[in-house]
């Protein structure tokens, strides 16, 4: 009963932001749509990316505010985190296939006027596998594919979250700027210095196996072990987190 | 819940609410383990110092999250309450004044109907006549459907006649868990001259004296003694305070 409540208030928060989301994204097609006209082509590449970004964010901004509100209700923190997990799976399902309905939409678009080009993600990289296919089970599958790609950005998302909420500011400062930093200077630096650029290859390799033109299977393995790890860390994370000062 | 600055009174009410956990123990509501206990959990509501709803949020629409999770909230009563305390329902948590802060808790606190309510701190930042209102208004709830209240604070004096049973802290320790009239019983209070009350004292354990002009208040600890007192001299009930402060002094 408390579960129904749970996904109740968060479907709530989430189906606002999707909202706003989707009529941000509408309204600025159009915009460009109209001011292009005659004059060009407005396209988006890769539209799920775009949904990836927007559902990190979500993810990532949709843990302190909503467990602060349930720990004031009294609701325990398996209820919390079990509705969580049942409401990103919903919410993953329905953007994926609002997303494939827009890239129809965009692909019917493209075909009556050259001004506005909708491209999917999968579409572009797995343009291959798509060709071999029928359109309905490639769309099926695409759908397929989405959903655990969202799930899997949600709760990295929501694992970020949880980290942030976790560690004091000196800390929070420490890991923003460590991390990009690492990542992006300390990486490549040692990279050249002492692997002779043996990790990038890897790195390359990796990104190149995931996703794979012709096979988006892999894509999916490494989005359910993406997901099997976020609900391990953040379970443990949140079953000892506590309600601290706003 | 009485207890001096750092006593524990937030940090039992948080582990008792399940908001943070105790390093050794065990707590039970109606003999069920409160601890990640949905069950046991729903019997319970905490009005915390602290703001735990969206800072965003309408109170209204915090009226209706809260009876989506406290499905015997009183709505209609919660609007009354807030056309009573003038609270604007439209406003948002983080547009309220820190006295409106308490007053939209306090409503969601008297509107619950839940068992067991915990109040910490809940006239923070109410003016005097807010206060009056909140403490009628706490004894005609409990006098219409009765719950556990459990109200944390520092103003004994403004409590003192609304309370039934009294637990003070001590540094983490429960100290005394009695009810009113017995802790009340441990001493008594007599006024009259100031001649007369000195020399009533002389052999007592004063633990505190209030003087005004020619008259004097000395409030002492043990029974009330036998036989007739000193013509001008009157006994009268221990002051709360000046027990607590007594019993938590160091």
């Amino acid at each position: 009963m408390r579960v129904k409540s749970v996904i109740k208030y968060q479907s709530h928060d989430y189906i606002k932001a999707a909202r706003g989301y989707y009529l941000t994204f509408i309204g600025i097609t159009v915009f460009f749509g109209l001011i292009l006209r005659g004059r060009g082509t407005y396209t988006i590449g890769g539209y799920e990316f775009l949904t990836c970004i927007f559902l990190f964010v979500v993810g990532l901004s949709s843990f302190k505010e909503f467990f602060l509100m349930m720990l004031q209700n009294s609701i325990s923190r398996k209820t919390m985190f079990i509705s969580k997990l049942i409401t990103i799976l919903f919410m993953g399902l329905i953007l994926a296939v609002s997303d494939r309905i827009i890239i129809l939409i965009g692909k019917l678009l493209s075909n009556i006027s050259e001004n506005i080009e909708i491209l999917g993600f999968y579409d572009r990289v797995f343009k291959s596998r798509m060709s071999l296919l029928n359109p309905v089970v490639s769309n099926l599958e695409a759908i397929f594919i989405t959903i655990f790609t969202y799930i899997a950005v949600t709760l990295v998302g929501y694992f970020v979250g949880i980290i942030y909420y976790k560690m004091n500011k000196t800390l929070k400062l420490f890991v923003s700027i460590g991390v990009p930093a690492t990542l992006f200077v300390l990486l490549p630096l040692f990279d050249s210095m002492f692997f002779g650029g043996n990790l990038s290859k890897f790195i390359l390799k990796a990104i190149q196996f995931i996703f794979n033109g012709k096979n988006p299977y892999n894509l999916l393995l490494v989005c359910v072990g993406v997901i099997a790890v976020c609900i391990v860390l953040c379970w443990l994370l949140i079953r000892r987190a506590v309600g601290k000062d706003k | 819940m009485l207890g001096r600055n750092g006593a524990g009174k937030t940090t039992l009410l948080n582990i008792i609410t399940n908001r943070i956990f105790p390093d050794t123990g065990e707590v039970l509501i109606d003999g069920i383990p409160v601890k990640e206990n949905d069950d046991a959990l729903k019997k319970v509501y905490m009005m915390s110092e602290n703001n735990f709803y969206p800072a965003g949020m309408k109170i209204k629409e915090i009226y209706r999250w809260t009876k989506e999770f406290y499905p015997d909230f009183d709505t209609e009563y919660a609007n009354k309450l807030a056309d009573m305390f003038e609270l604007s329902l439209n406003k948002t948590v983080k547009s309220l004044s820190t006295g409106y802060n308490s007053i939209f808790k306090i409503i969601i606190a008297l509107s619950v109907n839940t068992p067991y309510v915990f109040l910490d701190e809940p006239v923070l930042g109410l003016d005097a006549n807010h206060r009056d209102m909140f403490y009628r208004l706490l004894l005609e709830k409990y006098s219409e459907s009765p719950s556990t209240y459990v109200l944390s604070t520092h103003l004994i004096e403004e409590v003192s006649n609304v309370i039934e049973h009294i637990i003070i802290l001590k540094k983490g320790k429960i100290i005394k868990d009695e009810s009113r009239e017995d802790l009340m019983s441990y001493g008594y209070a007599v006024s009259g001259k100031v001649s007369l009350v000195d020399e009533f004292i002389i052999d007592k354990n004063v633990i505190g004296i209030d003087s005004i002009g020619g008259l004097k208040s000395a409030y002492i600890m043990g029974q009330v003694p036998k036989g007739n007192l000193p013509e001008g001299l009157e006994i009268s009930k221990m002051d709360l305070q000046k027990l607590f402060i007594k019993l938590t002094d160091n």
